[in-house]
């Protein structure tokens, strides 16, 4: 039904209830489920509370026996780490001392005998944050720092946490900047790049590294560097499954989302979006309103979501798209600004309730991460592709990109807490099964990385 | 034990996370509802306790919704209807010519008066209309409802609720 049907006429005719009547028909209810609900839920939750404080004995009981299973290698003893923090007892962690490396305590870990000293000819490595760990420390537990993106860094801390609170790794220095900052810290420029003074071992980009940054790296005596693709980070708009999939093109949901459109009678102009249902934008949509619930503005998702399909639908108009190059800060203040008038609607404290939300509202999409969309929810195709594992792959949905480790290959080669952290990350990150928010590579690619990870060989641009 | 109080854990999670998220609900379907009863009965009066009327059957019953079975809205809008169907059968209210003059209290009084004159041509082109017809534009211009979801509560097809609500709307039109 489109406006061809010219049925404004019919709208005119709604009318907003009595405020007060909403108001007191609300706090009956209210009193209404109150009254319904009290006595059911004491006794139900009596019994919840006894289940959940037995249940917790039980675990508890049986990890103080068995050991925690962690990322970083099997099974953890619990009482080893307890020993070793009280200074006793054997190690028995997978952090094992590198070949030919001191493991002596009281020895200096980041000793870098010749990749130290090419490098520290550039930039010393010891002014930044991220140099050797202190005298007496142990052996092991060796300091690096990592910077980029938030997929990367936010997947990374959540993947350290349980080894840190265990004492089985001291906890990395974990910057959260664009890619830029970031690979300028990996080739150690300072000042006006962003970066200041702190340097990085690892970088996590959303692209790939320029042939210019690398040869800033090779000229700040970072001469060997790794490139390690993590996994592809995907976002997507979905409906509950009881209204079906909808069918969006990505300058659709730009001029749904954005906060300043075009003008259409004047395409060189901005103006504050007037859209507000899905048929003023494009007439063979359907005249639905444009709702759309997600994370708050500062998620994750929802900078992927920006960086990605907002992008891609803001370059479609030829006037915005040409300022990319030449003002690449206002491109992206027009192109990532979403509206704050009430269509996106922040619902980032109820996400495990979305699917409530959206059977609620018909008309209403959600914005998640693909690895959070529950099942019940459908995903929107995007410009005719849908995020299909193999469209996803083929780097063909709009609302996807690849997630790089950009790693300094002779800090590795030194730090052994470094080398071990990028590498059950990375297989971590390349394991289908693994709780990071990233959609892993495919097969043949997975193995590919695998064995880069394992050999570190040097980029190639 | 009763079925009733052998909800497990789970679902009284589902409960008490879902009870936040009601307000929502209510905020958002409340003036959709009335003005669904708006639309339905032609005219203001009695408006207002059939929309009570539906939000306190619906919170009473919500432990017992299903959403396996129906979205929210369609589940809501089956009792809304129910409540109409109940309210007109008590009422054998039909042609509700008079109260169709009824002025809204939203907006300057101008505008009141115009939308009121105007809604009340409406009802009086309404009347004219067979049942189901009038049922469609309630729930497509009163509720704001999509197609699909008038769909599934008239049980027509979402095509044939398009064809039908496009043929009211002409002759609406052609009689306005």
């Amino acid at each position: 039904m489109g406006n061809d049907m010219n049925d404004d006429f019919l709208h005119r005719l709604r009318s907003e209830p009595n405020p007060k009547f909403l108001t007191a028909l609300k706090a009956r209810l209210d009193r209404q489920a109150i009254d319904h609900g009290k006595a059911r839920r004491t006794l139900f939750r009596t019994a919840i509370l006894a289940a959940l404080i037995g249940g917790s004995a039980v675990a508890v009981a049986f990890v103080a026996w068995r050991g925690v299973p962690h990322p970083f290698g099997g099974i953890a003893q619990v009482r080893d780490a307890q020993d070793k923090r009280s200074g006793g007892g054997a190690q028995k962690m997978s952090l094992a001392p590198a070949p030919g490396r001191a493991s002596t305590p009281g020895a200096t870990p980041d000793a870098m005998p010749a990749a130290a000293a090419s490098e520290g000819a550039a930039t010393p490595r010891d002014a930044g944050p991220v140099g050797p760990s202190a005298p007496g420390s142990d052996a092991p537990h060796s300091v690096f720092s990592v910077a980029g993106v938030g997929g990367i860094i936010v997947n990374a801390q959540n993947f350290v946490r349980r080894p840190v609170e265990l004492g089985l790794m001291t906890k990395p220095q974990f910057t959260q900047t664009t890619t830029a900052q970031a690979m300028a810290m990996l080739c150690h420029v300072r000042g006006s790049a962003g970066a200041d003074s702190a340097t990085a071992d690892v970088a996590g980009a959303d692209r790939r590294m320029m042939a210019s940054e690398l040869a800033v790296c090779m000229r700040n005596g970072v001469s060997r560097v790794t490139e390690l693709r993590v996994g592809y980070e995907v976002v997507v708009l979905a409906r509950s499954k009881l209204y079906g999939a909808p069918k969006l093109s990505a300058r659709d949901i730009f001029l749904g989302l954005a906060a300043y459109v075009p003008d259409p009678n004047q395409p060189q102009s901005l103006i504050k979006n007037p859209y507000h249902v899905w048929n003023a934008i494009d007439s063979t949509l359907s005249e639905e309103q444009i709702e759309i619930f997600g994370p708050p503005l500062s998620s994750l998702t929802a900078a992927a979501f920006r960086r990605t399909v907002m992008e891609a639908g803001c370059v479609t108009f030829p006037g915005i798209a040409a300022i990319k190059s030449r003002d690449p800060e206002r491109f992206e203040k027009v192109c990532q600004a979403i509206r704050t008038d009430g269509v996106y609607r922040d619902l980032g404290y109820v996400v495990g309730n979305m699917v409530e939300h959206l059977d609620t509202y018909p008309n209403a999409m959600a914005l998640l991460n693909l690895r959070e969309m529950p099942t019940a929810l459908v995903a929107a195709s995007v410009d005719g592709v849908e995020p299909t594992w193999e469209a996803i792959a083929a780097d063909s949905y709009v609302g996807s990109r690849t997630l790089y480790l950009y790693l300094n290959a002779q800090r590795a080669a030194a730090n052994h807490a470094l080398s071990d952290f990028v590498m059950k990350f990375e297989r971590t990150a390349l394991d289908p099964g693994s709780d990071l928010q990233l959609v892993p590579l495919a097969e043949d690619q997975r193995q590919i990385e695998m064995r880069n990870v394992m050999t570190l060989p040097d980029v190639k641009l | 034990m009763t079925p009733e109080h052998a909800v497990s854990g789970r679902l009284m999670e589902f409960m008490e996370t879902n009870e936040l998220n009601w307000d929502a609900v209510y905020a958002h379907q409340a003036p959709r509802i009335y003005n669904y009863f708006r639309f339905r009965l032609g005219r203001e009066s009695d408006v207002e306790e059939l929309t009570a009327r539906t939000f306190e059957q619906a919170w009473r019953s919500r432990a017992r919704y299903r959403r396996d079975l129906a979205g929210f809205s369609t589940w809501l809008y089956k009792i809304a209807q129910n409540v109409g169907t109940d309210y007109l059968r008590a009422r054998h209210v039909h042609l509700p010519l008079d109260a169709a003059l009824e002025v809204s209290a939203e907006g300057s009084p101008y505008q009141d008066a115009e939308r009121g004159s105007d809604f009340a041509r409406l009802a009086l082109l309404c009347a004219a209309l067979p049942e189901r017809e009038r049922e469609l534009v309630a729930l497509k211009y009163g509720a704001m409802n999509n197609n699909r979801l008038i769909a599934q509560l008239t049980g027509l097809s979402e095509s044939n609720v398009g064809t039908i609500l496009h043929r009211v709307v002409q002759t609406l039109r052609e009689r306005w």
